[in-house]
């Protein structure tokens, strides 16, 4: 259901999110004694968004939707990747040694809290749930989505690392990030979790397609969504699997990574498109994944 | 009060003068039991670190030592000519003795601009001081001030930022790459001094194993001795090893990283020991950072050589050293994937540019110091100036007590059954003997100074504070009796 208040909550949450990402990329490139300044806001930051996505979600599960199932709509499940996310990247900073986590984060949460309201706003729908199996679908699509992210910031982040090692920059002189080790760490274990979760996702997907009977139509392999959800799980695999695959090694596994978040972009946005009825041909209108 | 600097350092003593001034644990307390036994009414701190000697001390302004005095003592108890002494000495007094502290506490008459170290030598020695009783509150502020406001330029300008050693940069890169060492493997090539003081830093670190070759395996023998690795007697085995096997070596064939990410079987520290010239590749294979220092005219680690053995280390980064010129490293190794690579000029530079940002921060810290002292010095005197006045009354209420006495034993003395115009002119009288008297006996002291006889006395001085305290005007007339009752 479109909510004003939705929106207008989602609006104030992506500026939060887009100051704090300026003002975090601005300091990463300052001396490391900026870092503790960086991370002090950086961190308020997160929190607000944590809790006001978290607010938001619950309000519109409670008050909105009126369903037993939290995830109603894609604006939903923005909503809740956002919260997980900012959650999930407090803990990770604070036990993972890696200072420079939210910096990273922060403009993915933006990008994502900016979908929502446009998902609020403009392209808003509801989900059909109808059966145990589409909420565990809609579940492990978006908290596979949820550990892809944060496989892909860590990505982005070894290759940052990597770049300032490479130029010789002196670590003593720039906000530090984190160490090459913890990342790719926090890079495969990301990765592992997203895989599992998308396997579930696929399964659960394979099976609502075959209830409906789309598994017997000729070429259902064949469509864009699928395609696209099955590469990003096999370059979930891949990355995971990197340290035992010497060649994907190091800055590839990085690039993987983020070509892992275009990919699961590419398809929540076709996945998203694809459930109105109007935007797509009935060849695809139906496709296995209803959901993202 | 006064504060009185008086010391030598690196900048204007020899390290032969310095080792003979220095001042250990305990001939650093007996020397400042003597400086008590000495002169009672001073303070004194002294600062004895490897770079410096310097004595610090508070006193009455008129009272001893003075600097020749104190050069004296010194020259004694070193057994060192005052002459020597005297050429090699640097003085401050009051605001520029509190300068110097404050810079010496931040560092700035370092040899290493800005280093951390002296702020707990000075800690030390502050401490030492207030432990033999011979700090007082003049010393106590100025030293508790030093630590305060070294420790505020620190935060406010960066000065202690950056290294100042190739050893601790490559450190700082290494942290870089690497979350933890307790499962790493540290190779050194070659054994060399330069080798020694990296390996060090390394070492610091804690990796799991330490492990040094060197084609001249006595020369590796003797590194890793003076490393302290557990391994100590040379024995040449049948594997090529030198020194006996660190815990955690049995896997050499790259297939370690399957156990990367947890802990060794018994990470202690200084496992390792010295290898063989031959088993280079192997180590190559084994190892996480490599530091080279080797003397050989050619790259001792070339493409050729560590391309293959890239598939057997799955990758894993190697972190690399070179220190040695010419070059141990052929520079294309560090093109390959997740191989970093640095030498000599790159962590050089880091540490050149570490010093300019440290020197160019120095200027930045002259403003805050000055504010600093000025303050510090402020409060001393506003401490001296309070002692002053309230001896001051006191020891004019003393006065009028012993005047108030006399008077009262005159009064109680005075015939009772006098008549009320005589009363009155006997107390009247009475009044004027002891207001006199008191008067006499205030301006006695003050106007003793005033002898023109004395030669030495500043009469010219006391005759412009006596104005001034008293609201004299200069060739006026004494107020008139009338005037001074208006």
């Amino acid at each position: 259901m479109r909510d004003p208040l939705t929106t207008i909550s989602l609006i104030c949450l992506t500026l939060i999110a887009l100051a704090a990402s300026v003002w975090g990329v601005l300091q990463l490139y300052g001396s490391n004694r900026t870092a503790g300044t960086m991370n002090w806001h950086a961190r308020i930051a997160t929190w607000l968004i944590a809790a006001g996505s978290a607010a938001v979600f619950l309000y519109r599960w409670v008050w909105v939707n009126h369903a037993w199932v939290p995830v109603e709509a894609h604006v939903d499940g923005l909503l809740l990747i956002v919260a997980l996310i900012a959650a999930l990247a407090l803990y990770l900073q604070a036990r993972a040694r890696l200072p420079g986590l939210l910096v990273f984060v922060l403009p993915l949460m933006a990008f994502l809290l900016a979908w929502g309201i446009c998902a609020s706003m403009w392209t808003f729908h509801a989900f059909k749930i109808h059966s145990v199996w589409k909420a565990l679908h809609l579940t492990s699509v978006y908290l596979g989505s949820l550990f892809c992210l944060i496989s892909a910031v860590a990505g982005a982040m070894f290759l940052l690392v990597n770049f300032r090692l490479r130029h010789k920059r002196d670590p003593a002189q720039v906000a530090r990030i984190g160490s090459l080790e913890t990342i790719e760490r926090t890079m495969v274990h990301t990765a592992a979790a997203g895989f599992a979760l998308l396997t579930l996702a696929l399964i659960s997907g394979l099976m609502l397609a075959g209830a409906d009977g789309l598994l017997r139509q000729a070429g259902w392999w064949s469509s864009p969504k699928i395609i696209l959800a099955t590469a990003v799980w096999a370059l979930c695999a891949l990355i995971m699997n990197v340290r035992h695959v010497g060649p994907f090694r190091g800055t590839r596994a990085a690039a993987l990574s983020l070509a892992c978040l275009v990919l699961l972009l590419a398809t929540m946005a076709l996945a998203n498109g694809m459930t109105s009825p109007s935007a797509h041909p009935p060849a695809t209108q139906h496709a296995p994944l209803e959901a993202p | 009060m006064r504060i009185v600097m008086w010391g030598l350092n690196h900048r204007t003593a020899g390290v032969e003068l310095r080792e003979r001034l220095a001042f250990a644990s305990p001939r650093l307390e007996q020397t400042l039991a003597g400086l008590r036994r000495a002169w009672p009414s001073a303070e004194a701190v002294l600062l004895s670190t490897c770079n410096r000697t310097e004595f610090y001390l508070a006193r009455p302004a008129h009272d001893p030592p003075d600097i020749e005095a104190l050069l004296a003592f010194v020259a004694a108890q070193c057994q060192v000519a005052p002459e020597e002494l005297r050429a090699a000495s640097i003085q401050r007094e009051n605001e520029q003795a509190l300068m110097h502290l404050f810079r010496v506490a931040c560092g700035l008459e370092s040899m290493v601009v800005g280093e951390p170290q002296i702020l707990g030598q000075i800690k030390r020695a502050y401490e030492a001081a207030a432990g033999a009783q011979v700090v007082g509150p003049v010393l106590h502020r100025s030293f508790q001030q030093a630590l305060a406001i070294a420790k505020d330029v620190r935060n406010q300008t960066g000065i202690d930022q950056g290294r100042m050693s190739v050893g601790s940069v490559a450190v700082d890169f290494a942290k870089e790459v690497f979350d933890h060492f307790s499962d790493k493997t540290v190779v050194g090539i070659g054994a060399g001094d330069m080798a020694k003081l990296t390996l060090q830093h390394l070492k610091a670190l804690q990796p799991a194993r330490l492990w040094i070759t060197n084609r001249t395996p006595e020369r590796a023998v003797a590194l890793a001795q003076r490393l302290g690795l557990n391994q100590v007697q040379p024995a040449l085995s049948v594997s090529g090893t030198m020194m006996g096997e660190g815990p955690g070596h049995e896997d050499r064939s790259g297939s370690r990283e399957s156990a990367a990410g947890a802990a060794p079987s018994s990470p202690a520290a200084g496992s390792g020991g010295v290898r063989a010239w031959e088993d280079l590749d192997e180590l190559l294979v084994e190892a996480d950072v490599v530091l080279t220092s080797t003397a050989a005219r050619e790259p001792i680690i070339t493409v050729a050589r560590f391309k293959p053995l890239t598939r057997r280390r799955r990758l894993r980064p190697l972190f690399i050293i070179d220190i040695a010129l010419p070059r141990n490293v052929e520079p294309a190794v560090g093109t390959l994937p997740n191989v970093y690579l640095y030498n000599l000029d790159d962590l050089q530079r880091v540490v050149e540019a570490n010093y300019s940002a440290r020197q160019a921060q120095a200027a930045l810290c002259e403003p805050l110091l000055a504010q600093a002292v000025h303050h510090c010095m402020a409060e001393i005197q506003n401490r001296d100036i309070g002692q002053l006045i309230k001896a001051l009354r006191q020891h004019l209420h003393d006065l009028g007590q012993v005047e108030r006495s006399r008077t009262l034993r005159k009064l109680q003395a005075m015939p009772r059954e006098m008549a009320h115009d005589q009363r009155c002119a006997a107390l009247e009288e009475l009044l004027d003997e002891h207001t006199t008297r008191l008067i006499n006996k205030i301006l006695h002291l003050p106007l003793s100074q005033l002898d023109r006889r004395k030669t030495d006395t500043p009469l010219a001085f006391y005759a412009t504070a006596l104005r001034r305290l008293f609201g004299l005007k200069q060739d006026a007339e004494p107020p008139s009796h009338q005037e001074h009752q208006e």
